[in-house]
């Protein structure tokens, strides 16, 4: 006997539309409708018309990649990541540079979708918007790369960074400076006050009290890293290290540094984060803690095309951890 | 807080019509629950009131603002769903902060509600610990934690109990109420258990294919069902359903079966009324499980004058405080709860009384309640 739609639809009391959206792995059906759907589905070994599916699917071996901006380092090393994954799996990516604006985000998104693009990466920082989380609960393969979501859970892979501010910190700790200052970014900015929280993590751990005249909170540039160094150095006790959040403040750090006459690393140790190409060509080479900028490109693709592919996800958030880099710019521990 | 209100909501997708033209007036503080089968509108409802599905005709109003066109963020609501996400790497004071700290709010203000949020989960012991270290119910809470800190207008849930195990429901929901007593929000809260449904809810609005059946509190929803979808929806084990015919015999009326006839009392006077255009027509008899009387175990006057009606017994389930019997009448099987101390065993011929003060007929057509 060939079963039809209809019969399934009979058998479990439901309307056709509702076992064609349990089949096809569509939102509005319970899990246990959905269940018992598709245990039917394979007691009777029902086959959906694969041609119509197809038909209805149609969508191109295309994905999206919304980020703030590629001509950042950061941002460029994420995007090679997902575009080697897509390659791999024969799609292309579309990146589309939102400057980190919702208006532009929110037409991107339509763009892409009216456009029948096979899925979305959403990478920046910062939490998702409304768009994004209806997108998410319509079933539409999505990905969030560092952002976030309240209500719900939705597929992410998120760089931890307060683990990487602890190891940059310890790292700093153990080769035997005391006093680390921290050039920070903004103080209301989420990853700021992670690398700050991880930042004290590492003291507690060396029972080092900490102190507030210690931390400078700026803007992610160099200037902040230049005159942030000025600034410590005004302290009465001025600090043996610097902790740079991110690697443009380092290099404003180490100009301030060579500016007032001081050797890197014997009278100040300097750690970086991020590890963009700028890291390794000024001098001294920077210690930084190495953010998996690639990894995270690559985890995300990874995701992104098993939603595709409706295979099974192992973890929904996925998170990973920097690593440390050392160079020249810390002393040999002790 | 404010009182959200629906006036002739509905919601197409191409074909199916989801929901169809309902008129919800919820009250501030009030906490409202939305209960039906698979499919019946429930989530479809809940989106349209989050703004996270757009409405297709009516108008939704929060507060005395209509709010059809304003977007999610701007609604002042806060959602929790079945599949909340806790961060692995966040610690749970982080886990309920974080969304205020990207939205750059005031770290003063953040701390004062993350920790006003956790007392009153009674999860402040907890606020250094990352989710891996957290039991089922402790994550449950953070979850629910980071509503709060939100300190919205509304909070809206979709199933949020139903990842978790039987026992752990209980003691949510126990917690739910409790909670909702704290904070005086008012809820909609999506389920599809309608036990969930009666312990939590102040009013209870019933869904059917998109069409809203009844909006009532609980104990009228479970004595005065509008129809027979209703009356079989509500309650565990379910509303008997017996065909039946009202015909006249004498002065009054009577129920009758095909295997029984039961008078309905003279005293009961506007039932009788009602009945009275019924004569001679096709009716349902709905009787609960527990109105169903063992004379052999029954005590009081119930039992004096009530007429008596053959069945044989099908199935002896014992649930500790109580046996349920499933017994035949007419040829259907229905359940009746009896006491504990009862001997009945599987094909015993007894004889059973109904409760008629608690009886319920239904037009066999419409489906709609009579009495
Ligand atoms: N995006 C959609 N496109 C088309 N139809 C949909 C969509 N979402 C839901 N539906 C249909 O709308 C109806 C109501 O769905 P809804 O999800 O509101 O049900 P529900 O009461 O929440 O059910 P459950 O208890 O299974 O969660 C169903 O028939 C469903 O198939
Ligand atoms: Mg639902």
């Amino acid at each position: 006997m060939t079963i039809t739609m209809k019969d399934l639809a009979q058998m479990v009391g439901v309307s056709e539309s509702t076992v064609s959206r349990a089949i096809n792995n569509k939102p509005g059906v319970g899990e246990d409708t959905r269940d018992k759907i598709l245990e039917l589905v394979k007691k009777y070994n029902y086959k959906p018309n694969q041609l119509a599916r197809n038909l209805a699917k149609q969508e191109t071996k295309m994905i999206g990649l919304i980020l703030p901006d590629i001509s950042s380092n950061f941002y460029s090393e994420v995007a090679r990541g997902v575009q080697d994954i897509a390659i791999q799996s024969g799609y292309q990516v579309i990146i589309c540079n939102s400057d980190g604006k919702e208006k532009e985000e929110l037409s991107y998104i339509e763009w892409l979708e009216s456009n029948k693009i096979a899925g979305i990466i959403f990478l920046g920082s910062g939490l998702v918007n409304d768009k994004v989380i209806k997108l998410g609960l319509s079933d539409y393969p999505i990905v969030l790369a560092n952002r976030f979501v309240e209500d719900l859970i939705l597929p992410s892979v998120i760089i931890d960074n307060a683990v990487g501010a602890s190891k940059a910190t310890d790292l700093l700790l153990k080769s035997g400076y005391r006093r680390i200052a921290l050039i920070n970014g903004p103080k209301d900015n989420l990853q700021a006050q992670n690398i700050l929280t991880g930042y004290k993590e590492a003291l507690r751990a060396y029972n080092i009290e900490f102190k507030e005249e210690l931390i400078i909170n700026g803007d992610w540039d160099r200037d902040t890293g230049y005159e942030g160094f000025l600034e410590v150095l005004k302290l009465t006790e001025p600090p043996e290290a610097i902790f740079a959040a991110n690697d443009l403040i380092a290099v404003g750090a180490i100009e301030a540094i060579k500016m007032g006459g001081f050797l890197i690393p014997e009278d100040i140790g300097v750690v970086g984060f991020e590890d963009t190409i700028v890291t390794s060509v000024i001098d001294p080479p920077l210690t930084t803690v190495a953010q998996p900028m690639y990894q995270l490109g690559v985890s995300s693709a990874n995701k992104l095309f098993s939603l595709i592919n409706e295979d099974e996800i192992k973890e929904r958030i996925e998170i990973l951890e920097s690593r440390l880099v050392v160079r020249k710019s810390t002393k040999k521990l002790i | 807080m404010a009182k959200v209100t629906l006036k002739n909501i509905v919601k197409r997708y191409d074909e199916v019509l989801a929901v169809s033209g309902a008129n919800i007036d919820i009250k501030d503080k009030e906490f409202v629950v939305l209960v039906g089968p698979s499919g019946c509108g429930k989530s479809t409802t809940l989106r349209m009131i989050a703004g996270l599905e757009e409405i297709t005709e009516g108008e939704l109003y929060i507060g005395d603002d209509v709010v059809n066109d304003v977007a999610p963020k701007d609604r002042d609501i806060a959602m929790v769903f079945q599949n909340y996400a806790l961060y692995p790497h966040m610690n749970v004071y982080d886990n309920m902060a974080f969304g205020l700290k990207l939205r750059k709010y005031p770290a003063d203000d953040i701390d004062r509600r993350v920790k006003d949020a956790a007392q009153i989960l009674g999860i402040e012991p907890l606020l250094d610990r990352k989710p891996k270290a957290l039991s089922g119910g402790q994550r449950q809470r953070v979850a629910m934690g980071r509503a709060i800190v939100r300190e919205p207008k509304v909070f809206l849930m979709d199933e949020p109990l139903s990842n978790l195990d039987a026992k752990l429901r209980v003691q949510m929901r126990a917690e739910l109420s409790k909670l909702h007593e704290r904070l005086q929000t008012t809820t909609i809260y999506v389920t599809h258990d309608q036990i969930e449904a009666m312990t939590l809810a102040d009013r209870i609005v019933v869904l059917k294919d998109g069409v809203i059946q009844q909006i009532d509190d609980p104990i009228s929803l479970y004595n005065q069902p509008n129809n027979m979808f209703v009356a079989g929806f509500i309650g565990s084990p379910a509303m008997n359903f017996l065909d039946a015919k009202i015909e006249a015999k004498g002065e009054g009326l009577v129920i009758k079966g095909e295997t029984f006839e039961v008078n309905i009392p003279a005293n009961m006077s506007q039932a009788m009324k009602e009945l009275e255009t019924y004569v001679d027509k096709e009716v349902v008899f709905g009787i609960r499980p527990e109105d169903i009387i063992d004379p052999n175990t029954a005590e009081g006057q119930l039992l004096d004058n009530a007429d008596l009606v053959d069945a044989e017994v099908e199935v002896v389930e014992p649930m500790g405080s109580e046996i349920n019997l499933h017994i035949t009448i007419d040829g259907q099987t229905i359940v009746a709860i009896v006491d504990p101390e009862s001997e009945a065993q599987v094909g015993d011929k007894m004889k059973f009384a109904f409760d008629l003060d608690k009886m319920h007929i239904f037009d066999a057509d419409t489906e709609e309640a009579i009495i």
